[in-house]
């Protein structure tokens, strides 16, 4: 054998039993799992084949109903001031978390409606301010296309009310609050630049579930009266337990600094006072203020009739209530893990009907270079595993199909390989110089092909988003392992065996009819 | 053989059904599904069939319209699992739920039909319109995107004509999928998009090896041999290879087609249609037109 053939053949032979062991032992190995992948399967399904939720939140920009109460005569008498007759002013939308879209303001007719936006006495923005709260609001009026007489004010807080980092702050407490649930292989991702939070739970079947490990994602807050004096965001501890002395639960908490001289000043001015605790614009607790606090470590003691684990659940709102922005809900996935395992059962049943098709065809159509072509393809498939696993990739349904899709495009790099020696041959040339040749024509056809499907592939990576991502990753890994083993692996195997007989695959190929 | 004598004959029938498609397209519209549209799908499983009114029924008492469902009519659905267990189940499709009010359609779907449970196959996606209008947008970037940056590879490898003829053969391929759908109301959506982007993939492939192929034979031309004649040629030599390769792949879409969940056949369908399009297209369009194009100076 010539010597760059053998090196170059126990390269491939060791590249695919590196991916044999790599990805394929795992799966009935627990130990070499442990040491490769932390105990998880190489290569990780997707959400669509594992079953689970994945949920896609962004901030909660619409705004509460004592907002829009307070800012509802401001409107009024801005309205009224131009002369037309009071209108009447209900809520827009309907409520969630007691957020609303904004206002609907219903006049005599179509033609104050029109005087109303002509004088733009609705300005595009507003501040509301109430005890510790101000709020810049954005605002958008528009006349009602069903309705003549009304007008409609949307609402939406101005996103510079928050922290720059509100929803990375956001991200982190609830990544620390799934983890601390103990679930397998739970994933947040953050898009800054789209303001989206990415939550994926697999393994969790009901939204109940999942609500309660991302759980209510509102803003704890402090009122006195109807005020809100503070927010929770500084909020760095809330535990339950029962006093000894008193024999009822109490949750001790704690502060950062800023939270705690805050604290101390609200305490130290109201004392006797009710201090309410609420999450967002559920009421949580009413405990009085017995005394100033003082050092931002406080203690609220729940009456005789609560239980310790109703003191535990508080406390784990308190902390878990802690966001620096509220959430809410865009986009909801949620598929049953039966769901998933049959679909990939059923996939690979079809992938494996399918390549013992592709098998079968290709040695039946070239004998013994098809034979080679098809033990090329299986190292083709443990290098694309073997890539997937390496950079931790996931497998979506649409990645499975880019993935048969793939081995499609690798024997069809084989095909016009095999078509090209069989050209090669019939125009008179020796076995070797038609395995060279064939391999050089081939090759710019199988880089064009190639180079534009990756152009493809590319396009979709970067546009695409969730499942379309998944088929653009395999697709991708798959492209570039296919003109790998194409135009290397199946070329070594091709030159070792025409090495050793030439004569039988020069009969093979050049048996072959001849085109017209 | 002779197969550019009726090239004008192609090219004229290509134009016809490509309109005929653009006709599909604007009259009957495409049937968006909820990745653009937004709402929410729920697919609900069964133990026995039932039929789209018994579910409307149960969806409409006092307290669920409250929600203000914006309810289509439901589509039950049947399928056998891979364990050869005949399966039920029922689609339902309203407006985006958030998670409460998700909780409240199912939890009515369980007191009538009786619970999903764990381990039936429960599915749920849902879509903000928001997210709907920006997916749209994103998907119809993606096709252009992809289209512009292939004219140009094509341009920078064989020339600007062979890249404009490779793309009309693509408009062909995708405005067929597009049209078949439209006609079909099949329901579209982001796996769809993705379904198309695999087809100019793999159609501008098949291509891309015909113009290899005159690309070569032009260099060994014969005195006196025309463009056209060196198309043909070329078409014949790779013509076995064209359909050998998608032979194999369509066998292979048919079979995930056949075996595969409800969730994958539209994407399996279209992709079968639109690769057999897509072979056709790449030796009777982009090759052709190339020939008339450049026969013509």
């Amino acid at each position: 054998m010539r010597k760059d053939l053998r090196w170059k053949f126990w390269v491939t032979i060791f590249l695919g039993f590196l991916c044999v062991i790599f990805v394929v032992l795992p799966y009935n190995n627990p130990n070499l799992k442990a040491l490769f992948f932390k105990g998880q399967d190489p290569v990780r399904q997707g959400l669509d084949l594992q079953g689970g939720i994945e949920v896609i939140l962004t901030p909660d920009y619409r705004v509460e109903r004592r907002v829009l109460a307070g800012i509802m005569n401001e409107l009024r008498d801005a309205v009224t001031g131009i002369n037309v007759t009071s209108p009447t002013i209900r809520l827009l939308g309907r409520p969630e978390q007691n957020r609303y879209e904004g206002l609907e303001l219903v006049f005599d007719n179509r033609e104050e409606v029109e005087r109303v936006l002509a004088a733009r006495v609705i300005r595009p923005e507003m501040t509301w301010r109430s005890g510790a709260e101000e709020k810049r609001l954005k605002v958008r009026a528009e006349a009602s296309t069903e309705k003549p007489e009304v007008l409609r004010v949307f609402f939406s807080e101005d996103p510079r009310n928050f922290p720059k980092d509100a929803l990375a702050q956001a991200r982190i407490i609830i990544e620390n609050r799934i983890n601390a649930s103990g679930l397998s292989e739970p994933a947040v991702w953050l898009d800054e630049a789209n303001q989206r939070l990415q939550i994926q739970l697999p393994g969790i079947t009901t939204q109940e579930e999942a609500e309660r490990l991302i759980q209510t994602t509102g803003r704890l807050n402090f009122r006195l009266g109807n005020r809100v004096v503070m927010f929770g965001s500084d909020l760095t501890d809330a535990r339950a337990e029962i006093d000894p002395r008193e024999g009822a639960p109490v949750i001790n908490f704690k502060f950062g600094r800023v939270g705690a001289r805050q604290f101390e000043e609200i305490t130290r001015d109201h004392v006797g006072e009710v201090l309410a605790i609420y999450l967002d614009e559920e009421l949580l607790m009413e405990p009085m203020i017995r005394e100033p606090i003082p050092g931002g470590e406080g203690r609220i003691t729940l009456g005789r009739g609560s239980t310790l684990k109703e003191a535990k659940e508080y406390a784990v709102l308190m902390k878990s209530g802690a966001l620096p922005v509220s959430l809410r809900t865009i986009q909801i996935t949620q598929v049953a893990p039966t769901l998933g395992s049959e679909i990939v059962r059923q996939s690979l049943l079809a992938a494996g009907i399918g390549l013992c098709l592709v098998f079968l065809f290709m040695v039946g159509f070239y004998g013994i270079p098809g034979l080679l072509a098809n033990a090329a393809l299986v190292i083709y498939g443990l290098l694309v595993l073997g890539i997937m696993a390496l950079f931790r990739g996931v497998l979506t349904l649409p990645g499975v199909a880019g993935f048969i899709l793939s081995i499609g495009m690798a024997v069809d790099a084989n095909i016009l390989i095999f078509e090209r020696i069989k050209d090669e041959i019939w125009n008179g040339k020796t076995m070797r110089a038609a395995l060279a040749g064939g391999f050089d024509r081939a090759f710019t056809a199988i880089l064009d092909a190639n180079v534009t499907t990756l152009i493809v592939a590319l396009v979709l990576l970067f546009l695409g988003t969730g499942t379309v991502r998944g088929f653009a990753v395999t697709l991708t890994i798959g492209i570039l392992a296919s003109m790998f083993t194409a135009l290397v692996v199946t070329r070594v195997f091709m030159e070792i065996l025409i090495n050793r007989n030439p004569g039988k695959i020069f009969k093979r190929l050049g048996g072959g009819e001849v085109q017209a | 053989m002779n197969l550019l004598k009726y090239r004008k004959v192609y090219i004229t029938t290509a134009v016809l059904i490509l309109l005929f498609n653009v006709v599909m397209l604007a009259t009957k519209g495409l049937n968006y599904g909820v990745d653009f549209t937004g709402g929410t799908t729920i697919r609900f499983p069964l133990s026995k069939p039932v039929t789209s009114p018994e579910v409307m029924a149960v969806l409409e008492t006092p307290e669920l319209e409250s929600l203000d469902l914006q309810l289509a009519p439901p589509q039950p659905y049947a399928y056998v699992d891979s364990t050869g267990r005949q399966r039920y189940g029922v689609q339902v499709q309203t407006k985006f739920l958030n998670p409460e009010d998700q909780e409240v359609v199912i939890a009515a779907l369980e007191t009538a039909f009786g619970s999903a449970g764990e381990d039936t196959g429960l599915e749920v996606y849902g879509v903000d319109p928001l997210i709907g209008r920006e997916m749209l947008s994103k998907s119809l970037l993606a096709l252009i995107i992809a289209g512009v940056l292939i004219l140009g590879y094509m341009a920078f490898r064989f020339e600007f004509r062979s890249g404009v003829a490779g793309l009309f053969a693509l408009v062909f391929d995708v405005m067929s999928v597009i049209g078949l759908f439209a006609l079909l109301q099949k329901q579209v959506s982001v796996t769809f998009i993705a379904a198309l982007l695999t087809i100019i993939g793999y159609s501008i492939n098949n291509s891309i090896v015909v113009f290899d192929r005159v690309r070569e034979n032009l260099r060994f031309r014969k005195k006196g041999e025309t463009f056209a004649e060196v198309v043909n040629f070329s078409i014949l030599q790779t013509m076995r290879r064209s359909v050998n390769t998608s032979a194999t792949t369509v066998i292979t879409i048919f079979l995930l087609y056949l075996l595969g969940s409800a969730s994958i056949r539209e994407f399996c369908l279209a992709m079968m249609f639109g690769f057999t399009v897509g072979t056709y297209t790449s030796l009777f369009i982009a090759g052709p037109l190339w020939a008339i194009w450049k026969g013509s100076e």
